[in-house]
């Protein structure tokens, strides 16, 4: 039993949740008390039917729940969606086509260089309105093409990491350049790039919170309007953080116990 | 489709011509072969490439001209960002960039300070300091910038202002500002406004900071602190002659990736009203109602301040490393 928990991965799991946990439990201790100096009356008993409700036996999401089902459906909508612009962004870069790599290029160092909120300004209110896109798909493709850009490098990395040898092999056993893409290069790339893309994952949750400002019903905003409503300040962002915190948490053990399995493989 | 393969001979091509260094490393022979497949290829891709750019352009501008019908005033749209506010005033959008580059650089100074306190804090002898350093790592990393800058405005402006007496600071009448504060710091009226943004982003840059500080300790080799013990060096020396000449030859990189960041990130406060260059794109482009060019200005403007950063950033760092490749 003891044994378990002296092994790598058990260690890392309880360092990634305990120990936040117990100085979070610090925090909200401090916070409380700084917050008694100024007469903050605490309502945490109401911060429950936020997140559940329940009518005549009946449970509900309450709106903090609803807003997270919100933001996981817009993340995990643009991680697909950056898979493909990662992908597509990070073959273009290695390929001998002079305007694919000029494209890919000009891509990544427009989405380096300009900060998240803009590109969300820009396509909200520029490119949203010449396409005809919604505020959920104005989202959703910002989003993307902002973790695309990171996420290519991660995708050239793996590609680049695969031996020429795989390459040529499926090049001489007569597969098309498709083929060999999917059947050999890919599967051989996704393996070894799954904890990272994890992270991307993390990161793309974490970057959701922003299209709050463009009126969308996530979590966040959901937060804000209550406490516009209610005046909880502290009690909603502190359970709205700790709701994030549980999320991106989770996702990182899972890639910390992805990359324990592939050490142990 | 030979990614790699194809990526390596691009580049000891390049290489070859340009400087001649002999780079013919390995497969000469069939190099010839696969050139014409790649040449043909090469075209077919480029055309198709060329095609769908052409009519991703032409769509835009179709549905731009006819689809919205919106009416381009540049010259309009450069004239209202450019007017001088009432009495001759700096224009508001020049304000606004220098309350960016305000923002950024104090940003930068306080996050590098408490990046570096965090990051070696984790190497510490004590337990607690080096778990509560962890665990700011690990928090502030983990939630979403905008929530801990909601959750931290609050608590700044309803606890920590008037905690330090800041508050009593920053009412004081604007005559009493010196020409250089008002450089340095800008309008007296503002500096409330400013510390908020910048304590905001420099707390959440700081747990990056941290992130690349302890990585770039953790790469220096165990035998290095045990030689600086050994030979009796006091703990800060030992900072200063043996660790830090090493790390910050692998920190320089990231450092500059993450000063970047924070310019960047320091957009996103404007949503708790600090008049930077975001604020104060909203306001024009909203007052205005030259939505599509003002924003596309103000993207510019961004992506001119980050390029010519990292530039400069790259020069620097090739100075601060120069004598420590050895290291690297």
């Amino acid at each position: 039993m003891i044994g378990v928990l002296r092994r790598p991965w058990v260690r890392r799991v309880l360092s990634n949740w305990i120990q936040p946990a117990a100085i979070a439990g610090i925090l909200v201790f401090a916070v409380t008390r700084g917050a008694e100096n100024i007469n903050y009356r605490w309502q945490w008993y109401r911060v429950g039917d936020f997140l559940l409700t329940s009518e005549n036996g009946a449970w509900s999401a309450g709106p903090l729940v609803q807003g997270l089902f919100v933001t996981l459906e817009i993340s995990i909508l643009s991680l697909l969606l950056t898979l493909v612009i990662g992908l597509a962004t990070a073959m273009l870069r290695l390929s001998s086509s002079v305007i694919g790599r000029g494209l890919a290029r000009g891509y990544l160092e427009l989405i380096r260089n300009t900060p998240l909120l803009i590109q969300l300004y820009v396509m909200y209110f520029v490119l949203g309105p010449i396409l005809g896109w919604g505020q959920t798909t104005t989202a959703i493709a910002c989003l993307a093409a902002f973790q695309g850009a990171y996420t290519s490098e991660i995708f050239r990395a793996g590609l680049r990491a695969i031996p020429r040898g795989q390459v040529e092999a499926g090049d001489s056993l007569g597969l098309s350049r498709v083929d060999n893409y999917r059947y050999v290069i890919l599967p051989q790339v996704i393996r070894n790039m799954l904890p990272p893309l994890t992270n991307e994952a993390v990161s793309l949750v974490k970057n959701s919170s922003i299209v709050s400002v463009i009126a969308i019903f996530d979590l966040t905003t959901q937060g804000r309007n209550l406490i516009a409503d209610t005046f909880l300040t502290f009690e909603i962002w502190l359970t709205v953080a700790a709701i994030y915190l549980v999320v991106t948490l989770a996702l990182s053990t899972a890639a910390a116990m992805a990359e324990r399995r592939k050490a142990g493989a | 489709m030979s990614t790699t393969g194809r990526d390596s001979r691009r580049d000891n091509g390049r290489v070859g011509r340009g400087d001649g260094t002999p780079v013919g490393r390995r497969d000469n022979g069939r190099v010839s072969i696969r050139e014409s497949t790649r040449r043909f290829r090469l075209t077919r891709l480029d055309g198709l490439l060329l095609v769908v750019l052409i009519a991703a352009a032409g769509w835009l501008w179709y549905r731009s001209a006819i689809g919205v019908a919106y009416r381009w005033d540049w010259p309009q749209a450069l004239a209202t960002v450019f007017a001088s506010g009432e009495g001759g005033d700096t224009p508001f959008f020049l304000m606004g960039i220098y309350a960016t580059l305000r923002l950024s650089v104090w940003g930068a100074v306080l996050a590098t300070i408490l990046g570096v306190l965090i990051g070696v804090g984790r190497y510490s002898e004590i337990r607690a300091l080096r778990m509560f350093c962890g665990t700011y790592i690990q928090i502030l990393r983990n939630i979403p910038p905008l929530v801990f800058i909601f959750i931290f405005y609050f608590f700044i402006s309803s606890q920590l202002m008037p905690l330090l007496g800041l508050d009593v600071v920053f009412n004081r009448p604007a005559e009493d500002a010196s020409g250089w504060q008002r450089f340095l710091f800008g309008p007296p009226a503002l500096w409330e406004n400013l510390i908020s943004g910048v304590l905001c982003i420099s707390f959440i840059s700081a747990a990056y900071i941290a992130e690349v500080v302890r990585a770039g300790l953790s790469a220096i080799p165990r035998g290095q602190w045990e030689a600086g013990e050994s030979l009796g060096i006091p703990v800060l020396d030992r900072y200063r002659f043996v660790i830090l000449p090493q790390a910050l030859a692998r920190i320089a990189s990231p450092l500059a990736g993450q000063y970047i960041s924070l310019v960047k990130d320091s957009s996103i406060v404007s949503l708790i009203s600090v008049q930077e260059l975001t604020f104060v794109g909203s306001e024009i482009a909203n007052s205005s109602g030259l939505l599509f060019e003002v924003w596309l200005l103000v993207a510019f403007v961004y992506f001119l301040l980050c390029l010519s950063l990292s530039v400069l950033l790259r020069q620097v760092e090739r100075q601060v490393t120069r004598h420590f490749h050895q290291f690297a």
